[in-house]
């Protein structure tokens, strides 16, 4: 464990893990199955993105897209000797809607897997299912159903932190399905952590997109109005 | 769209990057689950990675490093959708 040289970043450390789920954790049932449902929702979802690319211009999406890469890297501490870090499925959900969003969040895992070891290359399979798939319809759904599908803080708030939640949950279930760990064990320590995660997570996105959407001429999917901020 | 209304977004971008160096190095949720639960060392390393956890190698400086991989992952991605953004033009050019 090497430190770094500069003074005010002692605690960067070498070797440091950013993790999605790496490989070795899950076996290889759950990463064929998890891969397979991935790719076919993808398939049916390049059907429907069409909609996206002809209402929201593609070099904004590139954009978010890099700003969710970086976000990404910027773990905050949650307690001691925990953090957490932004997911973004649900901020790029009420900017593009969830065909865009999934396509913008496989790509940022697709990334991290092949370039920066941040989550297995075998385990993409579930990691994509995890974070575009359920993040994104996760969060599509909650701003769908409150307030009749006006994106408000409080919607933008409870889709980040649902989409936080939705994903730890479905790596517990794919860790339990692997027998890495009981699944019992390991489903309520996920939860408690991400659900605090979810918290700054919600906050992170109910700020954000308003702000997105007054100094800059991005809208939230479904031309509706922010209202309330 | 006016020059100030795409500065926005880029400056949040750009203070992202400057902020990477500062992020918590503690395990997040799933590795301190992993920790707590003893299943850490099933983790497998798959050959060879070109900036493992968000570093250059040649680069010494942690800092630094962790930057600059920030700025080429960022890139790469820009360039995808670049990439998207012109098929996209070219279609609807061709639908005409």
């Amino acid at each position: 464990m090497r430190y770094s040289k500069l003074p005010f970043c002692y605690h960067l450390r070498e070797g440091d893990t950013y993790m999605h789920i790496p490989d070795g954790f899950l076996d290889t049932k759950t990463m064929i199955a998890s891969a397979t449902v991935s790719v076919a929702v993808i398939a049916i979802n390049n059907r429907n993105i069409k909609r996206a690319f002809d209402e929201q211009p593609v070099p904004s999406m590139g954009m978010m897209t890099a700003f969710v890469f970086v976000a990404q890297m910027l773990n905050f501490p949650i307690a001691p000797g925990v953090s957490g870090h932004l997911l973004g499925s649900a901020l790029v959900t009420a900017l593009f809607g969830p065909a865009a969003g999934m396509t913008i969040m496989t790509a940022v895992v697709a990334l991290q897997a092949l370039l920066f070891h941040d989550g297995g290359i075998m385990a993409l399979g579930a990691n994509v299912l995890n974070m575009a798939v359920l993040g994104c319809w996760g969060a599509y759904a909650v701003q769908r159903i409150l307030f009749g599908g006006k994106i408000r803080p409080v919607s933008l708030f409870a889709s980040g932190w649902l989409s936080i939640v939705l994903t730890a949950f479905a790596a517990s279930i794919e860790l339990g399905v692997s027998a890495t760990v009981p699944f019992n064990a390991v489903v309520w320590p996920m939860l408690l952590w991400h659900a605090i995660i979810g918290i700054v997570e919600g906050v992170i996105t109910a700020v954000t997109v308003p702000f997105l959407a007054k100094v800059t001429a991005l809208k939230p999917w479904g031309r509706q109005e922010v209202e309330g901020s | 769209m006016s020059k100030s209304k795409k500065l926005w977004p880029w400056l949040l971008v750009v203070l992202m990057l400057v902020l990477t160096p500062f992020a918590s190095s503690f395990p997040d949720g799933l590795e301190r689950v992993a920790d707590d639960l003893g299943f850490t060392s099933l983790e497998k390393n798959a050959g060879v990675s070109l900036m493992p956890d968000y570093t250059i190698p040649v680069i010494e400086d942690g800092a630094a490093s962790t930057i600059i991989a920030g700025i080429i992952g960022a890139i790469i991605l820009l360039l995808i959708f670049w990439a998207v953004d012109k098929a996209v033009r070219i279609h609807k050019q061709n639908m005409r």
